[in-house]
């Protein structure tokens, strides 16, 4: 079942198209890597993908829904309910700890206080970080705060997670374990993923691969 | 200008368009406010130093009497000082006019001795008269006794020579011809607009005072040395008559007004400081901006010398031309303030009439030298940051501002206001000297600001606790504030301490005049010439009209009172004289020292002139360091006379005090049968405004007034004076208010990541715009608490301390809970105003990063 549907989809700066034509199909738990150097439009693509921003051209479906039509408001409320996001610089709120960052989107949605408890301690002792639930982001390593935000990008259940580049600002080794983590708990949590990496070693988690160049998928892919 | 500058200062205030705006508008505003106090002030003195100084110029001495009336008679005595000086006798009085009641100020000259004296006079002695000239009108005058010249300023309004100018002197209609225009010299500033000149002897009939003069003003023929004209006046000169230099009647008006313009002054650099404040904010900011592009800039090898530069050659930049709409927005305010000081100055002192306000080169060099300083300064430091943070530091996206330790913010600001009111408090200069009392305001602002830094954790403390999102995200940054949360606050602190402690004086200042006025306005009635203001007014009333008036059928009893302007101890101060046994059985004056009402009252009546006493207002008392039943020499015009302080009294009518005779014993002295005013009391069941329907019929040159109108009128006036500092205030909390929106625009930036964040959470604008202005609004009551309570200590300062020592005004402290809720509401209104667009603009903000960033 397709989840996120993207057809011909363009944007510009602009008179500057940074991608265009670009269609995808996201099955329920795929995950599938957009590959590619810098500058090629990845995130622009991932943006437009996750309604931060609207494109000059083409169309988006979320579970059927056009991303287009929706209003601002819609959008906020997609956003809130079936997208997750994890940025390459975490972007933690630094004035709540590592579990009141995870519980952030769960308060959002107006959770009943107990649901909100049980989902963060499921999902803190999942990322092995239950030992720091109280911490500061700034007493946090970068491995550490990556694990908290791909937690908070899963606490909603959302259908799609979408990962900018989120291995880019780490060692080898806290990247590989956030790699393990996003695909362990995507399978667990049945979300599909898009992951923007440039990395092949990223991208060998996902099920499938779209390498990007120029704004366009190469080979006429997917 | 570097193709570096070009690209980074240039390009960037044209992108930034809005943010140039804002930044271009605050010093704009700092400097304009700043400019226009100090342009009206300088129009005012100017035209109060030219009121006083008459055609003072030219001469070397002035010659007057200590008390009362200079006789013609006296100078008989002077003659033999012909051969080193030439003398100029002047008379002074007033005249208004019937269509419009405007008060003119009538200048009596002998226009013939002056003719004369022009030969022998190259400098000329007074270019302010014309002298000899036929088409000036100058023959007419000698030979109409209603003759007059007018200032070309009246001129321009139309009045030509053979117009007929139909009023009032004293009680008497007139009609003044207008026989010439007085000509301006080129290099003296401008005759006032409402001169009236005519022949010494004709203006000796017109006031009813022949053989009277007000001064002569004494010139040294060439040749002679001033040492020994007045080694020869003093060893020359009759009881009673003084000899001063010209100057200092001028300067004592500078004195005399110089607490008033000091104020002002102090509150327009306030404008300008929290100004300053606000441009800290709009640097700091567009520093933060751009981090990377000093980052890179530093990466690529320029020096941190190199980006100092830029950034301040961009506040300097903006500074210049802010400055410069500043210098347009100044003159604009400037000529409306300049009516405000004016007024309020003629209402304290009696004489201002400046109409518009003008800007030279040095105010304009002064003004763009300020504004471009205050850029410089308000730069300097995220300019230091820019320049020597590590490129790495200022690239890290998720490094924060530095937070401030509230603690120590909060101990060291109870030290600072403690020490502040200790200050204020523990000390006791001069009368005058009230340096003690600025010291501990200002040390007490200071406390003040940082014990608003230090509320922010408490206001803060709701968001450690609540499970709701939006509050928590909005106070949890107030547990540990930023320097950026500390600046807002502080500065909001100030604004609002200053605005309500003026206030809170203002109003206890309001209070205490009107308890004084209700117990000392009695009579049912109160009738003076038409013009009389202040108490510096030369109108008069003859004893027909007085006598006339109070044989009206309908009146019980009238208290005639006159007040005129003395010389005591070398000091200008003035004489009143009412009468005592009526005041005692009908009035109501509120005694300081001197026993319960009305004993004083009746003891001075009892002396009369063989025991004879006075009652001195608290101003003089304190001024001239003069207790009760202490003995005054009071100069009068039979020689010094030995008087007994009876009671201090409650005065707040001037601030150079004054002294108060019983009427015989005033008449004994002085023979001086006019009075200023006239209260009336009515019989039972007369009706107040029947009466002074029909006096009014009877005396169309007389104001006849109420008492509920009199009142209303000193109110009114009262109300007008502090007008502009009201105005004042609400500049410095606009600035304050528009400097936290600024402050909150930083803070977004600096959470831009936060933001772009919750927005891919799925938090939408309103969600982000409402956690943003609720953070605002918690820094602006952090400000506005700590500014409340910083403004009821200032004003204690003031109501308790400033006042009594430089005014020597003993006030009752009141605190007008209506006002500071309007103070309250009105900072957290405009916060709001100013802080939705703000907070909208960075709820926004993630999403335009990424977008700039491209791909």
């Amino acid at each position: 079942m397709t989840v996120l549907h993207a057809q011909g989809v363009g944007r510009r700066f602009g008179s500057r198209w940074v991608v265009r034509g670009l269609d995808l199909d996201l099955g329920a738990g795929e995950r599938v890597a957009l590959l590619g150097p810098s500058g090629c439009g990845k995130t622009t693509f991932l943006n437009l993908l996750g309604g931060l921003d609207r494109p000059d051209e083409g169309a988006l479906f979320l579970d059927g829904e056009s991303l287009q039509q929706a209003s601002p408001a819609r959008l906020a409320e997609l956003r809130r309910t079936r997208l997750g996001t994890i940025f390459q610089f975490f972007h933690l709120i630094p004035t709540l700890t590592a579990t009141e960052n995870i519980e952030l989107p769960l308060r959002m949605l107006k959770w009943p206080e107990a649901e909100v408890r049980a989902r963060c301690a499921g999902l803190i002792q999942s990322i092995g970080l239950a030992h720091r639930a109280g911490a500061w982001p700034s007493e946090l390593s970068g491995g550490e705060m990556q694990r908290v935000a791909v937690a908070r990008a899963l606490a909603a259940r959302p259908s799609v997670l979408l990962a900018d580049e989120p291995t880019g600002n780490l060692d080898r080794a806290s990247g590989q374990a956030v790699l393990d983590l996003l695909a362990e708990l995507t399978e667990k949590e049945g979300s599909a993923l898009i992951l923007v990496t440039h990395s092949e070693a990223a991208a060998s988690i996902c099920h499938r691969v779209l390498r990007m160049e120029d704004g366009r998928f190469l080979n006429g892919q997917p | 200008m570097s193709w570096l500058s070009r690209r980074l200062v240039l390009r960037a205030l044209l992108l930034e368009w809005g943010r140039t705006l804002l930044t271009l508008s605050a010093v704009a505003l700092g400097v304009a406010v700043f400019l226009s106090i100090r342009l009206a002030n300088r129009a005012a003195v100017a035209s109060f130093e030219q009121f006083t100084r008459g055609v003072g110029q030219g001469s070397d001495l002035v010659l007057r009497a200590e008390a009362g009336p200079l006789r013609e008679a006296q100078l008989t005595a002077l003659r033999p000082l012909g051969e080193w000086g030439w003398m100029r006798p002047v008379i002074e009085g007033s005249f208004a006019r019937k269509t419009t009641l405007e008060g003119y100020q009538i200048l009596g000259l002998d226009l013939v001795g002056l003719g004369a004296t022009a030969e022998e006079n190259p400098a000329p002695p007074t270019t302010d008269v014309p002298r000899g000239n036929p088409t000036e009108g100058f023959y007419a005058v000698i030979q109409d006794p209603e003759a007059v010249l007018i200032s070309s300023a009246l001129a321009g309004e139309g009045i030509r020579p053979g117009d007929v100018l139909e009023g009032f002197v004293q009680d008497r209609p007139v009609r003044l011809h207008v026989a010439g225009v007085l000509p301006e010299a080129a290099n003296r500033p401008r005759l006032q607009r409402n001169l009236l000149v005519l022949d010494l002897p004709a203006a000796q009939r017109l006031l009813g005072r022949p053989g009277e003069l007000d001064r002569v003003e004494w010139g040294l023929r060439a040749g002679a040395r001033l040492v020994d004209l007045e080694t020869q006046a003093q060893r020359l000169l009759p009881a009673g008559l003084v000899l001063e230099p010209p100057e200092q009647r001028a300067e004592s008006g500078r004195t005399m007004t110089a607490a008033f313009r000091f104020n002002l002054t102090i509150l327009s650099l306030i404008a300008l400081a929290v100004g300053a404040y606000l441009l800290f904010q709009a640097f700091d900011a567009s520093v933060n901006r751009r981090r990377e592009t000093w980052a890179t800039l530093r990466a690529l090898g320029l020096p941190p010398g190199g980006i100092l530069r830029l950034v301040l050659g961009e506040a300097a930049l903006l500074g210049l031309l802010g400055s410069l709409l500043g210098l347009g927005l100044g003159w604009l305010l400037a000529q409306g303030s300049v009516r405000a000081v004016s007024q309020t100055m003629n209402a304290l002192y009696g004489a201002s009439a400046a109409r518009s306000a003008v800007l030279d080169a040095g105010e304009a060099g002064l003004a763009l030298a300020l504004g471009s300083l205050a850029c410089l300064a308000a730069a300097w430091v995220p300019a230091r940051h820019a320049a020597l943070t590590p490129p790495v530091q200022l690239l890290a996206r998720e490094g924060g501002l530095p937070t401030v330790s509230t603690r120590w913010m909060a101990l060291a600001g109870l030290l600072s206001v403690s020490l502040g009111a200790a200050l204020a408090y523990g000390f006791q200069p001069a009368p005058g000297v009230a340096w003690h009392a600025y010291a501990g305001s200002f040390l007490a602002l200071l406390g003040g600001s940082l014990l608003a830094v230090a509320l922010l954790p408490l206001l803060g403390l709701p968001g450690r606790h609540t499970r709701q999102w939006q509050l928590r995200l909005a106070l949890r940054p107030l547990l540990r504030p930023s320097s950026r949360h500390g600046f807002a606050a502080a500065a909001l602190a100030v604004a609002v301490g200053m605005a309500a402690g003026m206030g809170v004086m203002v109003q206890s200042f309001e209070h205490t005049v009107l308890v004084w006025i209700g117990s000392s306005l009695r009579a049912d009635l109160y009738v003076a010439p038409i013009g009389a203001a202040g108490a510096g007014s030369q109108h008069r009333m003859g004893p027909d009209t007085t006598d006339r008036i109070a044989s009206d059928p309908a009146v019980a009893a009238a208290d005639r009172f006159q007040m005129l302007p003395i010389t005591f101890r070398g000091r200008p101060t003035f004489l009143g004289a009412g009468d005592m046994g009526l005041q005692a059985s009908r009035g109501g004056l509120i005694l300081a020292a001197g026993g319960p009402f009305p004993a004083p009252l009746l003891a001075l009546r009892a002396g009369g002139t063989t025991d004879p006493g006075v009652l001195v207002s608290e101003t003089f008392a304190r001024h001239f360091g003069v207790r009760l039943g202490e003995g005054l020499d009071l100069p009068t015009p039979g020689g010094p006379r030995r008087v007994t302080v009876r009671g201090i009294l409650a005065d707040y009518g001037n601030e150079r005090g004054s002294l108060l005779l019983d009427r015989p014993v005033f008449l004994a002295w002085f023979q001086d049968p006019q009075v200023a005013s006239l209260a009336l009391y009515l019989r039972d069941g007369e009706s107040a405004e029947a009466v002074a329907d029909r006096l009014r019929r009877a005396h169309p040159g007389l104001q006849i007034r109420s008492n509920q109108s009199l009142r209303t009128q000193v109110t009114t006036i009262f109300r007008q004076t502090f007008a502009l500092t009201y105005a004042l205030e609400a500049i410095g909390l606009l600035v304050a208010v528009l400097g936290l929106a600024e402050g909150l625009t930083g803070l977004a930036l600096a959470r831009r990541g936060e933001i772009w964040s919750l927005r891919a959470l799925g938090a939408s604008r309103s969600e982000l715009t409402f956690i943003l202005l609720l953070e605002g609004l918690g820094v602006a009551l952090a400000g506005l608490l700590a500014g409340l309570g910083l403004g009821l200590l200032l004003a204690r300062i003031l109501v308790d301390v400033l006042n009594p020592q430089v005014f020597g005004w003993t006030l009752s402290f009141s605190v007008p809970g209506r006002f500071l809720a309007l103070v309250s509401l009105a900072t957290l209104g405009a916060t709001i105003l100013a802080l939705v667009p703000a907070a909208r603009w960075g709820a926004m903000l993630g999403a335009d990063r990424e977008a700039e960033e491209g791909a």
